[in-house]
């Protein structure tokens, strides 16, 4: 639960930038987006262009429609019906064609959009299951940010191209054409619009500058309400404990009573703005019909002109602005593009050998032969770590939390390669090895047993894709988990919910176990949870544990007396270095750190 | 808890309870209706203003029709145009003044709304906060409110507007010319009904579209939480092979949306462009005939642009409004739920207590099936100052028994009694400050150190504050390891402390308050050996003074309480001390003890 939140948060502030010009985004996107069928590429392009072309002569059919069909100026009606005629069907074809050319473009774009939706997900999906352990566990690395990359960013650059990355061009033609064309019917209507739409934008700009000060604080005043609200919600159980509902209440009240100010407050300004927008384009109407009317009347325009100009216009106008809107978009979808593209670009650091061999039937001896391990140089980790673990020999590695434990068994199944020396299963340097082939020698058992949202039949096969049904009751039965499993309401078919909330901590380990189990393997490494799981469970993973252990080589990292006492030799590592081995007797008859330990754990608070 | 909460929710809450709604629209319709007039006010000034607007090309006609013939008097367009002028000016200040007042009502009735919607939540017992998903309610409260305020505040003054634009328009039309209007008139109701019908279709594929969105987002998220289990198992090429289903099928609706999108497109397009290519060849030929001015026949074009928008605007409305009658369900269906665990009319204070409590044949079940109790025939009676440790199994009602103490729940059958009161007898705040409360939830609010401490307790001293983290051993932590001490700011819930360090602080905020009964709810499972022996050696200054009751995974810890209850499915099983039940050879505890063995391996 409590981590479910924490990434919903960090969702939504990833503020990261990366130094990439705007073509060198488009030029690798384009690397990784790998369309293949090139030609709709070309096709859209010849629709965009066509719709284009089309676009600029449109309006002129209608000026000869008027000028030349219906007879031109007042007072000398002369029409040529036949012309009528022709243009009506004329404009017919622009118009179908015109329809035409916009369900192809359409269609491609989205199309185009799409596939690099879907290309883009795969390749970063497959490319976060190619990096390592150390990506993954990276500090700045949560898995709310990598979430978003795959949805979010994915999503922005989908909506980048459909919204028209391929469309820019044909704007641009069409502002152009309309501005040539609208000097070409009447230069002195242009320069009079022309003199009139910028002042109109700037009243209009002047005004939303002011109020987008208003909108700021507006909006954060509405992420405060959500944010208490959120929290509320989460810790109504704790302010129902502490009865402290009306101090609650009236701390949202206020910041909700902000809001509402502040609304109303940015209300009063924009209730300004469109009135006198209103008013400022009538009066910019008025003085441009008045000049068109003018200059009809002196035969320096004709009506049909006036017409076409109008279109213009629009022509003009409407491509202007969604080339705005759209470079506002282009600047996210430059930062969700470049946050991508690092991700692509990076290596995994743990690769496999050209010539690695496969690892088969291998007895399980282990030896960690002086092996260091550190980020930094002077910041070692582990430092000159010696250990031989022999055949079915069961190790437990004992110390505090950041001792270097982790670390350790991580270096085994090659989630990270050491800085120096190496490690060796049976003579072999695992970097030799295969890695699917070195993982499927080991059973991992982790502190946070993950369970996949799924049934419980589906999480245990997960150790063994194609076990069937008979193997997997088989190995619930080995280590007790199978009577609890009947016990509920769906067996084997219950589904475990989200990261399998719907079982108890002791009851995940348990299917944890059947499911590092069923996979059979040689090295069983087992990093136990700290203390989530009562005394009762504990009694039933101890036997299970028993089964899980036998005839295999084990490294645990042990929190619990029972794990420990009964392995064949206790490690203890502290500060990265091994400082004391041996039986469980040995150690505390030496009474070294072991024994403190053991003294911390086990002995009574309550007694002096 | 009541009278204080607001009078108005108090009010609208009674009203709700006791009156049937036709449907839950007409439950959210009266929040807008407690502002009637200002409302009525919006609509009706909306509709003159949209009427207002219309004349603007109705006047361009005539104003043409002078201007390009030279016989006519240019003055007269002056005329005209102040009448335009006139008109406009009035059209922008009725728009000023209803867009304010819409806000203002808008403004009020979301925050009435929502500070409704909060009101109840915080009213509801534990229960239904288990029955409701707390991501649920959240989305209810923001998302959807969200929803509803352009609803209330924007959408459905802008339908009404629309509509008068649109039947307007038309009326307009049939004054300039009737046969040309008859033929735009004509073209509506086939595009209006595409333009629905469209809509229709892509309601489910969009639905089913974000479905396949949110398996995939689910997808991709058990991939990357789970990423050490799929790499201990080199299941990579598994998940991709998984992945890949899913992003196929995402991709699969994806296409489906533009099919449907490339072929409706188009027929809208060309009905809208057929009505326009008829009006301007018969218009065309009726100025030719001189049957209508010029002038006439461009304000026609106009106007006919005025009267097609509002349909793509109103068959969205409707299209959209089976979604906000889903969300007016949801809201409402929380805004009318019923309080289970209520405080009695009259509920008396409850006096400082000493911390006696009794169990009296309490039964307890989490959904009232009378046939399952959670909790079956508890007695029990602890001593002011007692220590107490309960054992079982999860799911065997170890945190059931405890959270009835503080009447988070109601007991089915049978009395629980605090210092000889019964706890339904006195008002939930009386009794609560007296109970400090550590849950598993470690969860801690974004304010500072300081005011999460004094979370239970607003008015406390530093002074206080200090000594309950140092009860908690968090003291030395936040004076040496945070940047600003009590005053720094805890991060979105607590992000920035380790498990351990959260639980800390709940202790030293349970503390706080100074309680005289004390639950530890399994408070100490996340902090490591060393910490938890430094938690306990302080507690033993803690527990001496209060009644305590302590759930914990560490049989360790158990050993020293006054009393160990053990419970088995609900029922207890043993009580007694330590030395008594180890005496018990046949007893649970025993068995536990003995088979972790932690006495002989010393």
């Amino acid at each position: 639960m409590e981590e479910e939140h924490e990434e919903k948060v960090k969702l939504t502030s990833i503020k990261e930038k990366y130094d990439l010009t705007l073509l060198q985004v488009i030029r690798k996107l384009y690397k990784y987006i790998k369309i293949k069928n090139r030609k709709n590429v070309y096709l859209l392009v010849f629709f965009i262009f066509l719709t284009v072309v089309f676009s600029w002569f449109t309006p002129l059919i209608f000026k000869i429609l008027i000028d030349e069909g219906l007879g031109g100026n007042y007072g000398a009606p002369s029409g040529n019906l036949e012309l009528i005629f022709i243009l009506g069907i004329l404009f017919f074809i622009f118009t179908v064609v015109g329809v035409l050319s916009r369900i192809v473009q359409g269609y491609i774009i989205s199309k185009l959009a799409t596939i690099t939706m879907y290309n883009l997900r795969h390749e970063l999906f497959v490319r976060f299951q190619e990096l390592g352990l150390d990506y993954h566990e990276g500090k700045d690395k949560t898995a709310g940010k990598k979430i978003s990359y795959l949805t979010n960013d994915v999503d922005t650059i989908q909506e980048l191209i459909h919204s028209g990355l391929l469309m820019v061009i044909g704007n641009i033609f069409l502002i152009f054409g309309a501005l040539i064309l609208m000097f070409l019917l009447s230069w002195q209507l242009s320069l009079v619009s022309f003199i009139i739409a910028p002042s109109t934008f700037l009243v209009g700009s002047l005004l939303f500058k002011k109020a987008r000060k208003y909108f700021k604080e507006l909006r954060d005043r509405i992420s405060t309400v959500t944010s208490s609200l959120d929290e509320s919600i989460m810790g109504m159980r704790i302010i129902h404990s502490f009865a402290v509902e009306q101090e609650n209440l009236s701390e949202f009240k206020n910041s909700t009573k902000l809001e509402r100010e502040t609304t109303i407050k940015a209300g009063k300004l924009m209730a300004f703005i469109p009135g006198l927008i209103i008013f400022v384009i009538t009066i910019a109407l008025g003085i441009l019909f008045f000049t068109a009317g003018l200059l009809i009347r002196e035969g320096l325009m004709t009506q049909g002109s006036l017409v076409a100009f109008i279109f213009y216009v629009f022509q003009f106008f409407e491509p202007l602005f969604s080339l705005i809107s759209f470079f506002t978009l282009l600047q996210n979808s430059i930062a969700a593009s470049a946050r991508i593209i690092q991700i692509l670009d990076q290596e995994a650091s743990i690769k496999e050998e050209e010539n690695a061999i496969e690892l088969d039937g291998i007895n399980g001896i282990i030896e960690y032969r002086d092996v260091d391990f550190f980020y930094e140089e002077n910041n070692p980790i582990l430092k000159k770590i010696n250990i031989k673990i022999e055949e079915k020999e069961r190790l437990a590695l004992v110390g505090y939390t950041g001792a270097g434990k982790s670390t350790i068994i991580k270096l085994l199944s090659r989630f990270y390669d050491p800085s120096n020396g190496c490690i060796e299963i049976d003579g072999i340097d695992i970097r030799m090895v295969k890695i699917e082939s070195l993982r499927q020698k080991m059973g991992i058992v982790l502190q946070e047993n993950f369970l996949f949202s799924g049934t419980i039949m589906d999480n245990i096969r997960y150790g063994k894709l194609d076990a069937s049904d008979q193997e997997v009751i088989q190995a619930s039965k080995k280590v007790s988990a199978h009577d609890f499993i009947i016990e509920l309401e769906n067996g084997y078919d219950t589904e475990v919910g989200e990261r399998g909330n719907k079982l108890s901590g002791g009851e995940r380990q348990l299917i944890a176990f059947a499911r590092a189990l069923i996979a059979d393997p040689p090295i069983l490494i087992l990093d136990e949870a700290t203390s989530s799981i009562d005394p009762y469970s504990e009694l039933l993973i101890q036997q299970a544990l028993e089964t899980l252990l036998k005839g295999r080589t084990s490294i645990s990292i042990a929190h619990r007396l029972s794990t420990i006492i009964n392995s064949d030799r206790i490690v203890v590592v502290d500060q990265g270095k091994i400082i004391e081995q041996g039986t469980h007797q040995d150690l505390i008859k030496q009474g070294g750190f072991y024994h403190h330990l053991y003294e911390m754990q086990f002995r009574d608070p309550f007694k002096t | 808890m009541g009278e204080d909460l607001g009078e108005k929710f108090l009010e609208r809450r009674e009203k709700f309870l006791n009156t049937e709604y036709k449907s839950s629209l007409r439950q959210i319709l009266s929040y807008l209706w407690e502002y009637e007039t200002p409302f009525l006010f919006v609509l009706i000034s909306g509709i003159i203003q949209s009427i207002l607007f219309l004349t603007f090309p109705l006047f361009l006609g005539p104003i043409m029709d002078i201007l390009i013939n030279p016989s006519e008097l240019i003055s007269d367009v002056f005329l005209i145009f102040v009448i335009i002028l006139f008109i406009q000016m009035i059209v922008g200040i009725i728009f000023g003044v209803r867009i304010f007042i819409n806000r203002v009502i808008g403004a009020k009735v979301i925050n009435n709304l929502r500070n409704d919607l909060f009101s109840t939540i915080q009213i509801m017992s534990f229960r239904w906060l288990d029955d409701n998903k707390t991501g649920e309610l959240i989305s209810r409260t923001t998302s959807d409110i969200n929803n509803l305020k352009e609803f209330l505040g924007n959408n459905l003054q802008f339908f009404v507007r629309q509509l008068t634009t649109f039947i307007f328009s038309f009326v307009f039309l049939f004054i300039i010319n009737v046969q040309l209007a008859t033929f735009v008139l004509i073209t509506s109701p086939p595009l209006f009904f595409v333009l629905l019908r469209y809509r229709n279709k892509m309601r489910p594929v969009y639905k089913k579209s974000r479905e396949t969105y949110a398996d995939l987002t689910h997808k991709i998220q058990e991939n990357i939480q789970g990423v050490q289990v799929v790499k201990s198992f080199a299941r990579e090429d598994h998940e991709i092979k998984k992945f890949t289903r899913v992003n196929e099928r995402f991709f699969r609706d994806s296409m489906k949306i533009i099919k449907l999108q490339a072929t409706f497109d188009p027929i809208i397009y060309l009905i809208d462009n057929i009505a326009f290519l008829i009006v301007l060849l018969m218009g065309g030929f009726f100025v030719f005939i001189d049957h209508i001015s010029f002038g006439d026949l461009f304000a026609f074009i106009l106007l006919m642009n005025f009267s097609v928008e509002p349909l793509y605007y109103i068959s969205r409305f409707i299209g959209n409004m089976p979604q906000i009658s889903e969300i007016c369900d949801r809201v409402t269906n929380i805004l009318n739920s019923k309080v289970i665990v209520e405080e009695k009319k009259g509920a008396l204070e409850l006096p400082p207590i000493k911390g006696e409590i009794e169990f009296r044949n309490v039964y307890f079940s989490f959904n009232d099936q009378k046939d399952h109790y959670n909790l079956k025939d508890i007695n029990l009676h602890v001593k002011p100052g007692e220590n107490v440790a309960i054992l079982g199994a999860t799911g065997s009602g170890k945190t059931a028994l405890v959270n009835l103490i503080p009447r988070f729940y109601d007991v089915s059958r049978g009395e629980i009694l605090v210092d000889g009161t019964n706890i339904k007898d006195v008002t939930f705040k009386s009794l609560r400050s007296q109970i400090g409360h550590v849950s598993q939830d470690r969860l801690l609010f974004s304010r500072t150190i300081k005011e999460n401490i004094a979370f239970g307790k607003r008015d406390l001293g530093l002074r206080e504050i200090q000594e309950a983290a140092i009860s908690s051993n968090i003291h030395d932590f936040i004076e040496e390891e945070l940047p600003e001490k009590y005053e720094t700011r805890v991060s979105e819930r607590g992000t920035t402390l380790s498990g351990g360090e959260k639980q800390r602080m709940e202790i030293a905020r349970a503390l706080a308050i100074n309680p005289k009964i004390l639950i530890l709810d399994d408070a100490t499972s996340s902090v490591d050996v060393d910490t938890e022996y430094l938690i306990q050696q302080h507690f033993k200054k803690v527990f001496e003074k209060r009644t305590i009751f302590l759930i914990t995974q560490r049989l360790s810890s158990v050993r020293n309480a006054d009393k160990i209850v053990v419970l088995d499915h609900g029922e207890i099983k043993q009580v007694g001390s330590h030395e008594e039940l180890i005496g018990q050879k046949t007893g649970i505890y025993y068995k536990l003890y003995s088979t972790l063995r932690i006495e002989d391996r010393r």
